[in-house]
């Protein structure tokens, strides 16, 4: 049974849906990369995993989020609190801001071990060094000390990193987690995540616009345009054949992908604004490829091996 | 802060770097050094006052300063200098003990107020409203008249009255800090409501509350003096700086001494209240030094 499965997930802000037909799927150990440009909905759906879309703004309208079997959505308040940071853990983009300011390290990584275990003081303290250990903090002993400003961005992300995963949970939600970072800090924050994957069987959910850090890291890929997922499956199959004509489009545009002294290639056209997204396939107005057929929606459907398309072009699979 | 008295303090900061203290916090250390000796006077008031401060003495009555009485003595011959010693007992109380009633109720009430917003944000602030809506000495006087004039009294009607300032201040940040990154961090973090308000968004704000309790501290001392000026607050013939001065203004003609020194105290001790707010804020950065 898989860790995390994502079915038919919706979420509205009032009348408008900003994102639908949402399907996840996840096991242990296994890295998700969510892909997907600026406003796709990548974030509101991490956070709609967690229950926590700004209240009286955003809900989830149908759909379900089940972990280990589990339905999230129904769920009460105080039942998921037991889930967050317990099963689930979260990181952000920005460590400099989602850190508690005037909160020492160590009681920051402390403070939900004491919280959702009841764990004892000096307890508490011995995991937050062990934590800080594990993610590669040079004498965590002394640094369970340390305030915030008094770590580098690189640091504060790796102390992010061990106040989500004070409770051992067996999911990682990582929002951008390296965008915000220098590109070498990227790379460690990256391999500390892969790392921590291999030791604890952590299965990650990671959220990225950034294709070369899916290259590097992720297992599976779910493409993500105008709050749908265009198309999802192994990272190599993606990666090496596109099926959906914005997985195609998106890689192309890529530094480094075209001939070095061509132009970079560009998306024609801006992507839709939430709530006035175009009828049938969102992608249709920009796509090369469109047809009459696209003004009808396609649906997220086998195509070949592991991977789903929404795409009419893509469905039926090749092998037909 | 005027620029003047900022230049100078540079001035003053470098010189005590120089003298090898480093980079200190001039204002900090003064108003923590002023503050302190006032608290060590207070303490220590049976033992460092020459004279009994309550006792009268007719022969040796509206004495000027001199080597016996160094600041002099009233009409009753009672002796300024330990009638100022120990009047820093009760203004130092009034001063802390008339803040931190105020601090405590208006912090938590404002931060409540931002951090639940709806009905009980209106409600509060629409208490808030009509508290403002008096004038603060007439709201005390009026409070203070209706319980019975004394300092238990004061602190009730500060507490009653005094609380409005901090509540819109505290609510006014905890309102900017509930959406900010950390609380949606330690939200995600599993953490309860009330954990997240007073364990992770007030420390956050709390900073600009106390450097205003410092500089409230100043406006409680001389409302403490104004109210037992007239007679509401601490009743003769306990030494209090207020009831001094009140008592000395028949004189002020021909002793200006029993005035004038309860003034000056009233003024140093107020002075460091300020200098200490001044410098907190510095500490905190909640302004350039």
């Amino acid at each position: 049974m898989s860790l995390l499965a994502v079915r038919d997930l919706a979420i509205a802000a009032g009348r408008h849906l900003l994102v639908e037909d949402i399907d996840l799927d996840l096991s242990e150990g296994e890295v998700l990369g969510l892909v997907g440009e600026s406003g796709s909905g990548k974030t509101i759906t991490c956070r709609a995993l967690m229950r926590l879309l700004p209240e009286g703004q955003l809900r989830i309208t149908r759909g379900s989020v089940a972990l280990n079997g589990r339905d999230l959505v129904p769920l009460s308040e105080a039942a998921m609190r037991k889930v967050r940071g317990v099963e689930v853990g979260m990181i952000f983009q920005n460590p400099n801001s989602h850190l508690d300011p005037v909160m020492r390290i160590g009681d920051q990584i402390a403070e939900s071990v004491r919280y959702h275990e009841g764990a004892s003081r000096a307890d508490a303290r011995k995991r937050a060094i062990d934590l800080l250990r594990q993610v590669g903090i040079p004498d965590p002993a002394g640094r369970i000390s340390a305030f915030p400003h008094e770590f580098s961005g690189g640091m504060r992300q790796r102390a992010m990193i061990a106040v989500a995963l004070a409770c051992r949970p067996r999911l990682l939600i990582a929002d951008e987690p390296t965008t915000a970072l220098d590109v070498t800090v990227q790379a460690q924050v990256l391999r500390l995540l892969l790392d921590l994957r291999d030791r604890l069987g952590l299965a990650i959910i990671l959220v990225t616009h950034n294709l070369g850090v899916v290259a590097q890291t992720c297992d599976s890929l779910a493409v993500m345009y105008a709050g749908r997922v265009m198309e999802r499956g192994p990272k190599r199959d993606l990666l090496r054949a596109p099926a959906h004509p914005y997985t195609e489009a998106l890689l192309k545009c890529q530094p480094g992908s075209a001939a070095p002294a061509a132009q970079l290639p560009a998306i024609p056209g801006q992507p839709p604004l939430a709530g006035v997204f175009p009828e049938g396939c969102r992608f249709h107005p920009r796509c090369p490829r469109a047809a009459g057929i696209c003004r009808e929606r396609p649906a997220l459907l086998p195509a070949g091996g592991k991977r789903l398309v929404a795409c009419h072009f893509a469905a039926p699979p090749r092998a037909a | 802060m005027s620029a003047e008295a900022l230049s100078r303090g540079n001035w003053l900061g470098r010189g005590f770097a120089t003298l090898g203290l480093g980079h200190a916090n001039l204002n900090l250390v003064l108003g923590g050094a002023i503050i302190l000796g006032w608290a060590l006077i207070a303490v220590f008031a049976p033992w460092i006052a020459p004279y009994d401060p309550i006792a009268h003495n007719l022969p040796e009555k509206l004495l000027g300063p001199g080597l016996s009485h160094p600041l002099g003595t009233d009409n009753f011959g009672r002796d300024i200098l330990s009638r100022v010693i120990y009047g820093a007992r009760i203004d130092l109380q009034m001063g802390i003990l008339g803040v931190l009633f105020p601090f405590l109720i208006g912090t938590t009430l404002g931060a409540v107020a931002g951090y639940a917003g709806g009905w009980v944000d209106i409600l509060l602030m629409r208490i808030l409203d009509v508290v403002l809506a008096f004038p603060f000495l007439v709201l005390m006087l009026a409070i203070i008249a209706i319980l019975q004039p004394g300092l238990t009294s004061f602190y009730i009607a500060l507490a009653l009255v005094g609380w409005v300032s901090y509540a819109r201040l505290v609510r006014a940040q905890v309102l900017v800090l509930k959406t900010s990154d950390f609380v949606l961090a330690a939200r995600s973090l599993g953490f309860g409501r009330l954990r997240i308000l007073f364990r992770h968004i007030l420390p956050n704000c709390i900073a600009g509350s106390i450097v205003f309790s410092m500089s409230d501290v100043v406006l409680v001392v001389l409302a403490g003096s104004s109210i037992s000026y007239l007679g509401l607050g601490v009743q003769p013939p306990t030494a209090e700086w207020g009831v001094m001065i009140a008592e000395g203004q028949n004189f002020i003609t021909t002793a200006w001494w029993i005035t004038t020194f309860p003034g000056l105290a009233i003024v140093l001790m107020a002075f460091g209240f300020s200098l200490l707010a001044d410098g907190l804020a510095e500490r905190f950065g909640l302004r350039q030094p």
